[in-house]
């Protein structure tokens, strides 16, 4: 710093073109932006700019509500009730919370189904694919440790279940129970653990995961744009990323908060406040525990949840290899994909009656 | 205590003998030959082809549950399930002969009582049961006193002056198959005790001997009483409620009102101000029966005040006098007013819970309501508009507390949607904006 | 940085700072809309601290009710820290026999006070102020004397409203 800062002082004026640019080193790059020119609808990119809004929204919303609420679990749940009864807009805050966190965990899932369908995952988008699918987990364990903080018998409930599942991994089952519930059953330490993964631990990996998502995917565009230059082909129609494509960011993200407000205003959902409720899982959980439910106590003579736990890991890694297994982005691909979702879609609705 | 006396089960050496395996002294002497004893024993069980059960060592109910004819064996199967076969209290205790003797010459013991008489049961019962010592036992909270009560009540009196068709011991319990109170099927359950009066009190034939009416029991099914036993209320009497359970007495007009009074009391302190009080002694009328009826003991909820033409209660004495009708009228007006105030309070916390509003300090208004209301039934006893008007205050001013605690909070849903309102319009304003500048945008470069 | 991989030139109509008119020239159809998405967008932050700033400001606690105590619990010639729900008060029983009462809040910057038996003295833990039996301060830096409460006796009670 010290040795940069007299040789920085004659170049200060224009080297970057900006005021802060000057001072930080940072460089807008608008320029670069206007000169890159990309397909005017890039589903993918759209789903990653509501993503960031949303967990922007979370951001702010999780830090509000952090102020009222008392992550234990003596005063959990009266703390929730005082933020929905007593607060000033403590619905609208739990509301735009809770929905925000709702849409992101779809948002994951077109920004993976869509970096899917339209091949991304190929050479040089493997690193993206990757960022995408940690990025859908993360999210989901996210909204997972977020439903169990009011505290509630059901909550308490999904809590055991998840801790169930941890246990029954081989090997290391019952360590990793015990990290997931913070004991060897649900309990009073379980509550500042999911707090602790929810507000800290899994939000950081995900800022990390979300960031390295940025850089790939702009790296992607950029060495695809290159690549079609080398072939000498060319996209049939191309905005430039500023200001066609920032423009268009700027109101889907308007939009993105516009709806989250509206859904939090007119439906409101408030877990967490009536005492003995039966609450379902969560929607995104909900397939899940569709085949939980109906699986037999055994299957090929391992035990049920085990077996699909089993299966369920497997499916996942194959998911996350497939830049490896398909790299060149087969039809056979795009059909799996398809009626996986497909059926997804329909274990969900099933899982959810 | 001259019966059971010679009812060895019941008398001074109760050791419960006849419960205990009858090879003791064997088990306690010679273990090595008590392990012979009992396979030589297991091997005549089988034998015999009968397993080992609790009641095996019961000789006369292994025999009798084997014998074909249904008189026989019906008694053993029915005590196998009763209470006493459950708590192991064998033939012997009413029966006497020799449970340990397995031949038919157990019946020529001379202690034993093929069939008790009619006489002879409520002592072969209270034999036991009211020993105190011997009852705890088995159940610490059983009473002791039923046989004294008994002899007391109509059922007792009657056998005493040789009316056999009066009522003992069994004609209520059953026989063999006596069940504890709380069981279900018990005849004296709660709820199975007006069929079991009912058997005898309902049947014009088997009341021909006595004055009393047999419509109690079809009067009890339309009573207050029975809706509330019905509906599982905790202490909903019965006939045994009013009547007592052993000690059952025909309830007379001076009685009546201190069988109320133990469960209706503050209704009861009320009536001691009404009119009524000074009237009823002087008529010798019940304290509440002339209003509310005996066996069918209508709901207050305002039923009773209920003009003439109606046929309210007040109609039934006061035909003509128009100033008490009057009073009714107004009474019955205070109370619907009261009760329209709560039901619109109400109404209106239900519809803001729908819609996913919490209204803080809801519950604990709602709770106040409801005390208040609860204090309306007794105050109307008196029977004076005066007396009721604070109460019917107290029942407006806590409606008053909910309601305005929700129309706070749908006020405040008010500006809060008011505001929503103004949020998004910019915001769908903004958006408009940025859709058309890109656009524009869009639009101004050659493509 | 990477380079720009378009070698294409850039575009300088479009890199103009948005919402800023080209100097000197009039106003054009573009910075108006500009200037509209600025103004309607600043506004809408604004409007979104209202919630905010309601959601985080503490919730108001009532006032609390009327303090009330026994005179027994007062002995001549102490002071006693009584609470009702959140509300403390200093309720004095001088030596003369006579009963106040004042906010155990201290005016300085709003600690806690407490009276110390062997100063004879109520004391702030906070900045070491001081304030004699009759509320006025003895040392330190509270710059006034506590706020006087009314006190009622009802009976054998004492009422500090």
């Amino acid at each position: 710093m010290a040795t940069r800062a007299p040789t920085a002082q004659p170049r200060a004026r224009g080297a970057s073109g900006s005021w802060l640019g000057d001072r930080t080193g940072w460089t807008v790059g608008a320029a670069r932006l206007a000169t890159h020119r990309i397909g005017p609808w890039e589903v993918e990119r759209y789903a990653a700019v509501a993503a960031a809004v949303l967990m922007l929204l979370l951001v702010a919303s999780g830090i509000a509500l952090s102020m009222h609420y008392r992550p234990n679990a003596t005063e959990a749940r009266g703390s929730v009730v005082e933020i929905a009864s007593a607060i000033p807009f403590g619905n609208l805050v739990r509301g735009v919370h809770q929905w925000a966190s709702d849409l992101l965990v779809a948002c994951m899932w077109a920004l993976c189904l869509a970096l899917c369908l339209r091949r991304l995952y190929r050479r040089p988008g493997e690193l993206v694919w990757l960022a995408a699918l940690f990025g859908l987990l993360l999210v989901t364990q996210i909204a997972f440790t977020g439903a169990v903080l009011p505290w509630t018998a059901s909550a308490r409930d999904q809590a055991r279940m998840v801790g169930g599942m941890a246990r029954s991994v081989p090997l290391i089952g019952e360590g990793l129970g015990h990290f997931v519930l913070g004991g060897p059953d649900v309990g009073a330490a379980t509550l500042p653990r999911a707090y602790g993964f929810h507000i800290a631990v899994l939000p950081a990996i995900f800022t990390l995961v979300a960031v390295a998502y940025w850089r790939l995917a702009a790296r992607m565009s950029e060495g695809l744009a290159e690549r079609r230059t080398a072939a000498g082909v060319a996209l049939p129609r191309t905005i430039p990323v500023y200001p066609d494509f920032a423009l268009r960011a700027v109101a889907v993200s308007v939009a993105v908060v516009l709806v989250v407000v509206s859904l939090a205003t007119f439906l409101p959902r408030v877990p967490g406040i009536t005492g003995g409720e039966v609450e379902t899982p969560p929607w995104y959980l909900a397939f899940f525990h569709q085949i939980l439910r109906k699986s037999p106590p055994d299957l090929l003579g391992i035990p049920g949840p085990q077996f699909i736990g089993g299966v369920m890991t497997a499916i996942l890694l194959v998911v996350a290899a497939l830049p490896f297994i398909d790299p060149r982005g087969s039809k056979v691909t795009r059909w799996l994909a398809l009626v996986g979702l497909a059926g997804i879609a329909a274990l969900t609705v099933y899982g959810l009656q | 205590m001259a019966y059971s006396e010679h009812i060895p089960g019941c008398g001074a050496e109760r050791s419960l003998g006849h419960l205990t395996p009858p090879w003791p002294s064997v088990r306690r002497r010679r273990p090595a030959r008590l392990v012979l004893a009992w396979l030589a024993a297991l091997a005549a069980l089988a034998v015999l082809g009968w397993a080992p059960s609790a009641h095996a060592q019961n000789e006369c109910v292994r025999c009798h549950a084997s014998l074909s004819e249904k008189r026989l064996r019906s008694a053993a199967d029915a005590w196998r399930q009763s209470v006493h076969g459950k708590d192991g209290i064998g033939c012997f205790g009413c029966h006497g002969g020799d449970p340990a003797d397995p031949t038919v010459r157990a019946h020529l013991a001379e202690n034993f009582k093929p069939h008790p008489t009619r006489q002879e049961i409520p002592l072969v019962c209270g034999g036991c049961h009211q020993d105190a010592r011997y009852i705890r036992r088995f159940n610490a909270s059983l009473p002791v006193d039923q046989l004294t009560l008994w002899q007391i009540s109509g059922h007792g009196v009657g056998l005493a002056r040789a009316d056999s068709s009066a009522a003992v011991c069994t004609d209520c319990h059953g026989i063999h198959d006596i069940l504890g109170q709380a069981e279900p099927t018990s005849p004296v359950n709660d709820r199975m005790v007006p069929q079991t009066c009912g058997k005898c009190h309902s049947d014009a034939a088997a009341m021909s001997g006595t004055k009393l009416p047999t419509d109690q029991a079809s009067g009890w099914k339309r009573s207050a009483h029975a809706k509330a036993l019905a509906a599982g209320v905790p202490g909903a009497p019965a006939c045994n409620g009013c009547h007592g359970g052993h000690g059952e007495l025909a309830q007379t007009a001076g009685t009546i009102g201190r069988v109320c009074r133990p469960c209706h009391k503050a209704e009861a302190q009320e009536v001691e101000r009404s009119p009524h009080k000074t009237a009823f002694a002087r008529l010798g009328f019940s304290d509440c029966v002339p209003c509310h009826g005996a066996h069918d003991v209508a709901a207050a909820a305002g039923a009773l005040l209920v003009s003439v033409s109606q046929g309210g209660a007040c109609a039934r004495c006061h035909t003509k006098d128009e100033k008490p009708q009057a009073t009714a009228k107004q009474l019955q007006g205070m109370l619907d007013d009261a009760a329209r105030t709560g039901d619109e309070a109400r109404r209106a916390a239900n519809e803001a819970g729908a819609r996913g509003m919490s209204v803080p300090g809801l519950e604990s208004a709602l709770a106040e309501l409801r005390t208040a209301e609860h204090r309306l039934g007794p105050a109307v006893h008196a029977l004076d508009p005066s007396l009721l008007e604070p109460e019917v205050t107290a029942v407006k001013e806590a409606a008053g507390v909910v309601t305005k605690a929700v129309a706070q909070v749908e006020d405040a849903r008010k500006t809060e949607r008011l505001g929503y309102y103004a949020a998004t319009g910019l915001l769908a304003l903004l958006f408009g904006l940025l859709v058309w500048k890109s656009v524009r945008v869009a639009r101004r470069r050659p493509a | 940085m990477t380079q720009p991989m378009n070698p294409q030139p850039p575009l300088p109509t479009v890199l103009e700072p948005v919402g800023e008119p080209a100097g000197g020239t009039a106003p054009t159809r573009r910075d108006v809309m500009d200037y509209a998405i600025g103004v309607v967008a600043a506004t809408a932050a604004v409007a979104a601290a209202y919630p905010a700033v309601r959601f985080l400001s503490p919730v108001p606690t009532g006032k609390g009710g009327p303090v009330t105590l026994r005179l027994a619990d007062v002995p001549k010639g102490t002071v006693t820290l009584a609470t009702a729900g959140e509300r403390s008060v200093l309720v004095v029983h001088n030596d003369e026999g006579a009963v106040r009462a004042f906010s155990a809040t201290c005016p300085h910057l709003g600690c806690g006070l407490r009276w110390d038996e062997d100063e004879r003295l109520i004391r702030c833990g906070c900045h070491g102020g001081r304030f004699g039996m009759d509320g006025r301060v003895v040392s330190g830096p509270p710059p006034r004397a506590l706020t006087e409460l009314t006190v009622d006796m009802v009976g054998d009670k004492v009422v500090v409203t």
